[in-house]
């Protein structure tokens, strides 16, 4: 294995023509003269200017280390205090470097330079554009002689310190919950908090709802990974959405089934419970399961029990359940869709995940994550210009920024924003096409305007204040679904008729759509007026 | 395979220099193990390995393990080369350290070599180029040994660049050597080398030594060296006396007191006449691998150090003689060698 110096001639330490050049301590010339460090190759890098200087320099390394062999590179800053060119120019010397790591260990000198090109170099070389090891030279402290030398790899534990500076040290327990993010929302917080209490110490089901994108499935994740991280659990994390489970495959899919339970059924299928055992099943959109399906998962929470289908023979899995859904699962047990007593099983930790746009205090701190997370994903550091930022800041927690997909719609806005950057910084032009598409996206018109559509072109809606258009709607629409003009009327003034003994509910109604043109003949019972 | 425990006597790099060369003179393939262990930094530095592969290259030795810091080593040599060598050590290593090394084998080559030798000239704890040429080489050319040394430039720690240019002809019979005991004390001279340093300083040391010796003013040289490469200074006191010039150096160090250098080295040379021997402490290390090759010969010498003892165990152990150590009076002993 050769060993090989790269390292900067040091201009002033460095330096000296006259014989008396010797006396003093050299940082370059020292790492030569250890009687116990060999040293294949320096690669000097050096400026024009410098150059015949450093040339002095190679001849008492010659002197000195007789079997080095000793390149000068050509490097030449025409400002080296300024941090952008100097880590350009040894970024552009690492990329091109032919580094040959099976032969040649690498060293690289950090104790010449100006402090900035020290700096730049102890990041190139711990960002590994430089794979290398540092060393440091330091001159003798009362004697004289070569002084001593020091070998830093940046990859023993003992650095670590350096290197996880940038992990978050509280990423344990709630902020683990939060991915990092410093969430501000406190109610928020204060849900994370006992999520994370609750994770800890239960293996009961944990019921998560709230909208679509709220972050159900990561924070379910998280869940799992944070009981990991504490040797709660030792299984697996399974995940499924029960919206995709339909028909005789959901049971299978589920609770598996054995060999010959029905065609196609050539082999014996665990299923995801068993997949779970002694790990998290995650169930989203619970509310879509099917009633024979809960009734078998009600089951499988009582007893860890459960009967693969076509089996006649219980098998067991301890799984604990994180169900998700963004319905109200109460309206669903009233209607009849969802099994009370599964509910209740599943009901003892409930929390509802905010949406983005309840929490806009929390917008920015996810928008940091979501740029480290995609510089993680695509190796690439991106970031805004300071007035793009605050543009799309403004914009995403004003009152514009609905995030009607919550998580996922930032999650998409970032990564569109990034990838178009092209490794650069996402500055106005971007941020302002993106505002474009995120309110092109939001703007898909609400159901009172889609009802409005029908009974006005744009140029009467247009004429419509937004105040009656709002009104105007929702009346049409109760009008749409009730079997009588009498009907609508009880419904919209339900309020005021339990106060009066009698009213012309029906007149009043009338007379309100006439108002706008309109017959009231032509929309009870959803007729659908023509065009007009 | 010969074993070499190299923490043996002394344990430094004597023992390796005197393992190698008597490798290559006996063909004996050796594993040394322990090298220079309990030292501060373990194991082959560089000066060592410089002398190890220098020997490896004039004896087409295999090697293994000849690795900066390595503790254990073999070297399988074959028979030595003559020709044109160049050697250049590292960190103003000590040349006289790998001429040493490689003189014998050199001696017993097919033919005539030249060697040039680049870095230190005078180190610390080596023979200096003045000691070699004046009291050493005259005492193998009486052997029968021809060896010319020229001094082309001066080196000095920690900057070497010095420059020693060597022509070797081989004789593969040297002729036993004896000195008889006894001292004729003849004249003293004293000498100072300086080289960008102030001439003051060569002043003050022949001062101090000259007059503690008693040296006459006209038998005190100061030197101003000009092409060294980097500063230094070194001065000696040379003996006259029938059978050996005897030389005695101190090198100025940076962080040594002139003074107390000129003083230990005054002492040095005074417990040497009062010996009334001829042979010096470290000359009689350099005399034993001569002797023992010729396998006949005897000097008187003072008390025997650690290195001498250690230098004669090795050699034993290699060629086929026995060495006798004896007390003659205080600090007094004859050295001598014979056949098994």
């Amino acid at each position: 294995m050769k060993r090989v110096v790269i390292g900067l001639y040091g201009t002033t330490l460095d330096g000296g023509l006259g014989r008396r050049r010797w006396q003093r301590w050299r940082p370059t010339v020292s790492l030569f003269q250890h009687e116990d460090m060999m040293i294949d190759r320096l690669e000097l890098l050096v400026s024009e200017d410098h150059r015949s200087a450093a040339e002095v320099l190679v001849a008492d390394i010659g002197t000195v280390a007789p079997e080095t062999q000793v390149n000068l590179n050509t490097m030449t800053f025409s400002d080296p205090w300024d941090f952008e060119e100097v880590f350009s120019s040894l970024m552009a010397f690492a990329q091109q470097y032919p580094f040959n790591q099976d032969q040649e260990e690498y060293l690289i000198h950090i104790t010449t330079g100006t402090h900035v090109a020290q700096i730049c170099l102890f990041l190139l070389t711990e960002a590994r554009y430089f794979p290398a090891n540092l060393i440091q030279s330091s001159p003798m402290r009362k004697e004289k002689g070569p002084g001593y030398y020091k070998i830093i790899d940046l990859d023993l534990s003992k650095y670590d310190s350096i290197a996880s500076r940038f992990a978050k040290e509280q990423e344990e327990g709630a902020a683990f919950l939060k991915s990092g993010i410093e969430t501000r929302n406190a109610r928020f917080n204060q849900m994370i908090d006992q999520i994370e209490k609750v994770a800890i110490r239960s293996k009961s089901p944990i019921l998560l709802m709230g909208p679509t994108g709220a972050g159900k499935s990561h924070l379910a994740k998280r869940i799992f990974q944070l009981k990991k991280m504490r040797r709660q659990i030792t299984g697996q994390f399974v995940e499924v959405n029960c919206a995709t489970l339909r028909g005789d495959a959901a049971m299978s899919t589920l609770f598996g089934h054995v060999r010959g339970a029905f065609t196609g059924a050539i082999t014996d299928r665990p299923g995801l419970l068993r997949g779970a055992h002694n790990g998290v099943l995650f169930l989203d959109e619970v509310g879509e399961l099917g009633s024979d399906e809960q009734a078998m998962l009600l089951r499988a929470l009582e007893d860890k029990s459960f009967m693969p289908v076509g089996s006649d023979r219980e098998v067991n899995s301890d799984f604990q359940l994180i169900a998700g859904t963004n319905r109200d699962l109460w309206e669903k047990v009233h209607s009849g869709d969802f099994r009370e007593d599964l509910l209740a099983r599943m009901n003892l930790w409930t929390y509802k995940l905010p949406s983005l746009s309840e929490r806009p205090e929390d917008l920015e701190p996810n928008l940091r994550y979501e740029l480290e997370r995609f510089a993680r994903e695509h190796g690439r550091i991106t970031t805004f210009n300071k007035e793009a930022y605050q543009c799309f800041l403004s914009f995403a927690t004003g009152p514009k920024g609905r995030w009607s997909a919550n998580f996922r719609d930032l999650n998409a806005a970032v990564t569109r924003m990034a990838t178009l950057s092209g490794g650069n910084r996402i500055n106005e032009d971007i941020v302002g096409e993106e505002i474009g598409r995120l309110r092109r996206q939001w703007e898909r018109p609400e159901k009172a305007d889609q009802t409005l559509a029908k009974y006005f072109n744009k140029e009467e809606l247009a004429d419509i204040d937004l105040f009656d258009r709002a009104q105007l709607g929702k009346v049409l629409e109760v009008c749409e679904t009730a079997r009588s003009l009498a009907e609508a009327g009880r419904v919209l003034f339900a309020a005021s008729r339990a106060k009066k003994a009698s009213a012309n509910d029906s007149d009043r109604l009338r007379k309100y759509l006439m108002k706008f043109g309109l017959k009231a003949s032509d929309i009870v019972g959803g007729k659908g007026a023509p065009p007009s | 395979m010969l074993f070499i425990d190299g923490s043996q006597g002394e344990g430094g790099g004597q023992v390796i220099r005197s393992a190698v060369a008597l490798s290559i003179l006996t063909a004996t393939p050796i594993s040394v193990t322990h090298v220079r262990a309990g030292r501060k930094k373990p194991g082959l530095l560089r000066q060592h390995l410089t002398a190890v592969k220098a020997a490896a290259q004039i004896s087409n030795a295999h090697t293994e393990g000849v690795t900066l810091g390595s503790q254990a080593f073999r070297f399988e040599p074959a028979a030595p080369r003559s020709g044109r060598y160049h050697f250049a050590i590292g960190t103003a290593g000590s040349t006289m350290l790998v001429l040493q090394t490689i003189l014998y084998p050199l001696l017993a080559a097919d033919g005539p070599s030249e060697v040039v030798i680049e870095g230190g000239t005078h180190n610390p704890k080596a023979p200096t180029f003045e000691f070699i040429q004046r009291t050493f080489l005259p005492l193998l050319e009486r052997m029968g040994l021809q060896v010319k040394i020229r001094l082309a430039r001066r080196g000095y720690i920690p900057v070497g660049g010095g420059r020693l240019e060597i022509e070797v002809t081989p004789n593969p019979n040297p002729q036993p050597l004896h000195l008889r005991d006894g001292h004729d004390k003849g004249e003293l001279t004293a000498q100072a080398w300086v080289a960008e340093l102030p001439a003051k300083i060569g002043h003050q040391q022949l001062t101090r030594v000259g007059d503690m010796l008693s040296i006459p003013r006209e038998r005190r040289f100061l030197h101003q060296v000009n092409d060294a490469i980097g500063a230094g200074n070194s001065f000696e006191v040379s003996i006259a006396d029938t059978q050996v010039t005897e030389t005695f150096t101190a090198i100025g160090e940076i962080k040594a007191r002139s003074r107390h250098l000129a003083t230990d080295l005054a002492r040095e040379a005074k417990a040497f006449l009062a010996a009334g021997v001829p042979v010096g402490e470290h000359l009689a290390d350099q005399l034993l691998i001569p002797i023992a090759l010729a396998g006949d010969g005897s000097f008187y010498t003072v008390t025997p150090s650690l290195h001498t003892h250690t230098n004669i165990r090795i050699i034993e152990q290699f060629l086929p003689v026995r060495f006798q150590c004896d007390p003659v009076r205080e600090d007094a002993y004859r050295i001598a060698v014979s056949a098994r």
